[in-house]
């Protein structure tokens, strides 16, 4: 049998079993149900009809009474009784009507019924025999069909006991009826008074046997027995029963002589009596068959629901059964011409000829033939997946090849030919060596396009997550499109936000050749005198992202909308006409594209023709928290003026004057130059551009001795030189940050030959970490060279040479931060910080920062780095920059200036019980410090609070002290009392700094004045003068303690 | 024996006149039979009594023969269905009346009802049936 | 301050040369040992005293990645600090973790060599 087949007998099996077990219950049921309800309408008849046979039999015994005594006896009783018999008859009537069932079944019954008024008549008349009436009428003709249709209760054998109920209720009516006939019967020989002949004697036994039967019942329902057998035994029932039996012996005795010593009627009375305790049993029998089949009715009745409700779901099932199977049949021919195909596909055929013929879903060969086809088919894909990863293998590898042994020879030429270029060279050789430069340029340029693009193509390509410094690296790239833009008199300006100062993480290679690849393209596109700008800009930050939106723009030829889709596409341009004309092998925007959505963003476009376009993309860098101070506002006080020609725009105008309000600088544009010539001395320097000016005016400015910083193109450089005696500085485009920064430098430093006004902040630059570090490291090179610039920021350096050591080193010694390195033998970095994560965990160690050293620097190492229980890594070769912001990272409580340190080395040097020690110097000039001070400190800070928090500190320093309240209370206590340093708090309330300028001018002693300011501002030029020390609002008393000690130590 | 009848008597469950008059009867203590017989016939409604008294007063048992008492009380049994007093009427008509056509009528018909006394008083009055 | 030796291994002879030429330039550089593969480089290093290795990553018969780790393998050897010269990042990655302390790209430009040459005379 096949898989369908096996699967139908399967599903449809139980359900057709269950189905016709429920329809069999449900009519087996249904039937007996219905029984029970026939019975119960049968014993409601039955109690009509048996009281039809009750009076009946009456009224036959008063007929027997009213014959014998020849109509003198009992007449009107008779009458009532026919009444009585009529009622009950009606009733039986009215019952069959409403009930046609019966109804059909009565006939017999009913026309025998019918003719009682007849016979009643003739009884009237005296017109009949006795036995005839009372026997072949009464009790044949009448009550006979009538106990029959009793007895039908006896086919209903739905139980056994409701079949032994319904026998024995039976004999009970039988008995009634018999002891019906007794009583008549007797009564009429008693009443007749003469001896019974033979055949009467006969007679009477068979009725004695009849109507005793009750006694005899055998009933298996226990209950209805008991009921019955205590109506039975009853005092007064026994007592009729054998008063009965005692009656009858009397009359037996008596047969012959007909002497009977028993009253006919009291014969009747007892035997009525008698009947009525036949009609109790009968009565108790009647209504325990009822309850029977009660009980029973609501059997069957449970049982039909519930075997219905079977029925009903056996038959959903099979057909949500059917449906399922037709599913399961279809998914197997569905896959049975799956694999049909598969069959026929060549490779199959090939192996293993026609057999999709053999293929048969149904049949165990047929399922071994689809076994036999996957096998292959597997078998043929495993092979052709080999040879395609062999084949990509390969083509990796020729790939790796390729690019070297191609860029090799490139490097040779490139690399000699800038050699030669150093070289002395007459002009023809230079031009000769330029051309060859340039020409291997571009092959390289072509080359890399193109291996790159293989390189995209075979997903290849790795993006580094290194430490850059965006400025410089994006200013040196723009940087080598100077010349060429120069050349196409091209105004190159650059953008770049001075907020980028603080390092960045990612690829900057890439990020660079996008870069050039488009201001490569603007340039190309760009008609000679147009524009081409680079702004990259600082969105925002992003959970310690910065958000760095790029753009190139140009006034270019521009793209049309239709082929700004294909522009992305590799090798297409915007059409051939343009590669004729512009050249370009057209791969550079799809590499670009690919390197910026691998690096996350995503290269836009808008263009318009004629117009230019701009190509734009916004990418987001980790930022490195640095040390370096930033320059914001670092030159403020400083005012250039600037020229701008209205009639002719340039982008690096607006940039020029970002790049000097973010340094601090007043900028100052000016529109026409004799204004600018005539406002000289409103601004410290002008800033000019070539392009806007002629000589003739610049020679105006040289004349006033007006300081001139003059921007240029590279192609008028020998122009340019010539002049440079009489410029401050010159400046070739593009005029980026740095050049601007470095103007300003150079202003202060090198033009005002003033010395930098060192604020006499604490330079954070110099900061240093006093902590123990642990290298654990391999080469020992590279332990020297870290060990070289952590000793560079004050650590001290203990050196372990493999993971084991290290864990080691760990456990024994206290350090502050662990550089591990990753490659290493015996036990790698890995290994070696499970070690120790273990070991803290174990001896609930507090745990100490491990800093992986890896060469692996790729998007997503750090996860995996960080997963295995880093803290933190950094790439190799080692960054200074990177280091210090993991320094500060994990270190900053470390922190301590140069000085500290060297207090603390000679602090560790001579240990001495004093408070505080004071270095040698400091000791000495104690000495001289004179009685002529009231106090040392002055406290002047901007609430009563923070001055007696910083009282405490000075306290503990000794020193003595003195708290100002407020300003005015401060002028008042410098006026009258005399203290070596008085410290002000600039936030104080009516602070004002030509009142401390007065006090401190007209002070005769030298008090030093120390200002204290918020970290986040700067001291005005003038607050620089006045105070003696500028301090930002740290309370570090060590630091505390350096600041006075540096000018109590200076004192007097 | 007498004595003895009487004191079983009352444990008969069915003790009444009618019954002891029988036992008289049976043991030929015609007085006691007929006293008892009319006390049933009187107290107990019996009506097989009235047959009893009027054989009595026929055949002159227990009290001298009145032949009035005895059609009146056979009358009364007869109505009742007795046949056999349908008999003994027979023959006090015979004597009172001397009408053997009605005594016969009822001699035949009393010997239909299986009475044997019919027969022996048509045998006695030589009747034919 | 003291000369540095450095030996140069790179399959091709131009670029032999001209990291050869660029050295001699340098004031740094004392001797130059030029290799062509990682039997050369190791015959070298057994004989001389060298400060400074610079290495061709991608050569045949050896490549620089096994040359390294036997360098790496010799007590005698494994302090001299070694400068790969990459192509590729991949390898240049894998030569890091296997022991080189620095890169340079190529193509190779004076002034960075010049700087690499700065640092670890220094050391």
């Amino acid at each position: 049998m096949g898989i369908k087949g096996r699967l139908r007998l399967i599903s449809l099996i139980p359900i057709i079993l269950l189905f016709f077990i429920s329809s069999y219950l449900l009519y087996n049921s249904y039937i007996v149900y219905n029984q029970t309800e026939e019975i119960k309408k049968r014993l409601e008849l039955n109690t009509y009809i048996s009281d039809v046979i009750t009076q009946v039999a009456k009224e036959r015994g008063m007929t027997s009474i009213y014959l014998g005594s020849k109509g003198k006896l009992i007449k009107e009783s008779l009458q009532q009784q026919r009444e009585i018999v009529n009622k009950s008859i009606n009733r039986l009537n009215k019952y069959l009507k409403s009930h046609p069932k019966f109804q059909k079944e009565s006939k017999t019954y009913i026309s025998s019924l019918k003719l009682l008024p007849e016979m009643r008549k003739k009884i009237d008349s005296l017109n009949i025999d006795f036995k005839k009436a009372f026997f072949d009428f009464y009790t044949y003709t009448i009550n006979a069909p009538l106990i029959n249709e009793i007895k039908k209760i006896e086919y209903f054998a739905i139980s056994p006991e409701i079949s032994s109920l319904a026998t024995t209720y039976i004999q009970f009516v039988n008995s009634k009826e018999f002891s019906g006939i007794e009583r008549g019967f007797i009564s009429y020989v008693l009443a007749r008074y003469t001896p019974m002949s033979d055949e009467e004697m006969k007679i009477w036994n068979q009725l004695i046997g009849k109507a005793d039967s009750f006694a005899n019942f055998s009933l298996i329902v226990n209950s209805t027995k008991e009921k019955i057998e205590k109506v039975l035994k009853k005092e007064d029932a026994k007592e009729i029963l054998d008063d009965v039996s005692q009656t009858r012996v009397d009359i037996q005795r008596a047969v012959n002589d007909g002497i009977y010593p028993v009253d006919p009627t009291l014969w009747f009375n007892l035997q009525t009596e008698k009947i009525d305790i036949i009609l109790k049993g009968e009565k108790i029998l009647k209504d325990d068959l009822h309850l029977n089949v009660d009980n029973i009715a609501k059997t069957q009745l449970y049982t039909l629901i519930v075997s219905a409700l079977v029925w009903f779901f056996s038959i959903l099932v099979s057909i949500i059964g059917f449906f399922l199977a037709r599913g399961i049949y279809k998914n197997i021919n569905r896959l049975e011409s799956v694999l049909k195909k598969v069959a026929e596909s060549e490779t199959i055929v090939q192996e293993k000829g026609e057999i999709e013929s053999k293929l048969d879903l149904n049949t165990t060969e047929g399922i071994n033939t689809a076994y036999e086809i996957l096998e292959t088919a597997l078998k043929k894909a495993e092979n052709a997946k080999q040879y395609a990863e062999e084949a990509s293998k390969a083509k990796s590898m020729f790939l790796a090849n390729m690019s070297h042994e191609i860029r090799t020879p490139l490097n040779g030429i490139v690399g000699f030919t800038e050699l030669l270029k150093n070289t002395d060279l007459n002009e023809e050789q230079k031009e000769f060596v330029n051309i060859i430069e340039k020409s291997s340029e571009n092959l390289l340029e072509i080359i890399n396009a193109i291996l790159d693009l293989s390189k995209i193509e075979s997903n290849k390509i790795e993006i580094e997550n290194i430490v850059f410094d965006p400025i410089n690296e994006f200013e040196n790239a723009i940087e080598v499109y100077a010349p060429k833009a120069a050349e196409k008199d091209i105004n190159l300006a650059l953008f770049i936000d001075p907020n980028l100062e603080k390092p960045l993480k990612g690829d900057p290679t890439k990020i660079k050749e996008v870069l050039i690849n488009l201001v490569s393209n603007a340039i190309k596109f760009t008609d000679v005198g147009g524009s081409v700008s680079v702004e990259i800009k600082k969105l925002g930050n992003i959970e310690g992202k910065a958000k760095v939106y790029f753009e190139v723009r140009d006034t270019g030829i521009g793209i049309p909308a239709e082929k700004k889709a294909q522009i992305f596409e590799a090798f297409s341009q915007a059409d051939i006409s343009v590669t004729r004309k512009y050249g370009g092998t057209g791969l550079g925007l799809t590499i670009s594209s690919e390197f910026v959505r691998l690096m996350g963003g995503q290269l836009n476009l808008e263009s318009e023709v004629g117009k230019g376009s701009k190509f734009f993309f916004v990418l987001e860098l980790e930022e490195i928290p640095t040390l370096t101070e930033s320059l914001k506002d670092k030159y403020s006080g400083i005012k250039v003026a600037y020229y701008i020609n209205e009639s002719e725009p340039k982008d690096h105008n607006q940039y020029i004057k970002e790049y000097l309000e973010f340094l601090g600088v007043s900028f100052i544009p000016h529109t026409s130059i004799t204004d600018l010539i005539a406002d000289y001395s409103s601004y410290d320097f002008t800033i000019l551009d070539y392009d806007y000016i002629q000589e003739n005016n610049l020679k105006k400015f040289f004349a006033r001795n007006i300081p001139v910083s003059l921007i240029s193109k590279i192609s008028h450089n020998k122009k340019v030189e010539n002049f440079s005696d009489s410029l401050m500085r010159i400046i070739y485009e593009p005029v980026n940050y740095t050049k601007t920064k470095q103007l300003m430098q150079y202003y202060i430093g090198e033009y005002k030959k003033q010395k930098a006004k060192e604020t006499k902040t604490l330079d954070i630059s110099k900061i240093k970490f006093n902590a123990k570090a642990l290298v654990v490291e391999d080469n020992a090179i590279n332990q020297k060279l870290i060990k070289k610039t952590l000793e560079d920021f004050g650590l001290e350096v203990d050196l372990a040479n493999n993971g084991l050591e290290g864990f080691e080193k760990r456990k024994n010694g206290d350090y502050d931060i662990i550089f591990m390195d990753i490659q290493m033998p015996i036990m790698d970095g890995i290994e070696a910080t499970h070690e120790i994560l273990d070991f803290e965990e174990d001896y609930g160690q507090q745990h100490i920062p491990i800093i992986a050293l890896t060469a692996h620097a790729l998007k997503g190492d750090r996860e995996k780095y960080l997963g295995e229980g880093m803290d933190e890594y950094i790439t190799k070769p080692i960054i200074r920059d990177e280091i210090a912001a993991i320094l500060k990272k994990f270190l900053s409580d470390k922190i301590v200036t140069k000085e500290e340190k060297e207090y603390k080395k000679k602090r560790e040097q001579k240990p001495q019980k004093e408070t505080f020690i004071l270095p040698d110097e400091l000791e000495v000039e104690k000495k001289d410090i004179g009685v002529d001070y009231d106090k040392d400190i002055l406290i002047a800070k901007k609430t009563l609070l923070e001055s007696k928090l910083f009282k405490q500190l000075t306290d503990s320093l000794e020193y003595s002290s003195d708290i100002a309240s407020s300003f005015d209370d401060l002028i008042d206590k410098i006026s009258t009392k005399k203290y070596k340093i008085v410290f002000i708090d600039k936030e104080i309330d009516n602070y004002d700094l030509e009142k401390i300028k007065e006090l401190k001018n007209s002070a005769k002693q030298e008090t030093k004045y120390i200002l204290f300011i918020d970290p986040n501002n700067e001291p005005t030029n003038e607050e620089i003068d006045i105070f003696d020390e500028i301090v930002k609002n740290v309370i570090n008393k060590d630091l505390l303690r350096l600041i006075i000690e540096k000018f109590v130590s200076k004192g007097v | 024996m007498k004595f003895f009848i009487i004191l079983i008597l009352p444990f008969f469950a069915y003790a009444s006149f009618f019954r002891e008059g029988i036992v008289h009867y049976k043991q030929k203590n015609f007085e006691a039979a007929l006293q008892a017989f009319q006390k049933a016939a009187s107290q107990e409604n019996s009506k097989n009594a009235y047959y009893f008294l009027g054989l009595f007063y026929l055949k002159g048992l227990g009290a001298q023969q009145d032949l009035d008492k005895a059609e009146k009380y056979l009358q009364i049994a007869s109505s009742f269905g007795n046949e056999r007093a349908n008999c003994l009427l027979a023959e006090v008509i015979i004597l009172k009346y001397k009408d053997f056509d009605k005594a016969k009528k009822i001699l035949i018909n009393g010997k239909k009802s299986g009475a044997y006394e019919c027969q022996q008083i048509a045998k006695k009055y030589k009747i034919k049936l | 301050m003291k000369k540095i030796n450095v030996l140069v291994v790179d399959d091709d002879f131009i670029n032999l040369k001209l990291l050869k030429t660029m050295l001699m330039k340098n004031e740094m550089v004392g001797e130059i040992f030029e290799a062509k593969n990682g039997i050369e480089a190791i015959e070298i290093l057994k004989k001389s005293a060298v400060d400074l290795i610079l290495l061709d990553i991608l050569m045949p018969i050896m490549n620089g990645i096994e040359v390294l780790k036997i360098i790496r393998s010799e007590d005698k050897l494994k302090n001299i600090p070694v400068v790969v010269l990459s192509t590729d990042e991949t390898k240049k990655m894998e030569a890091l973790e296997n022991g080189a302390n620095d890169f340079i790209n190529k193509p190779i430009r004076e002034q960075i060599l010049n700087e690499r040459i700065k640092t670890y005379a220094l050391l």
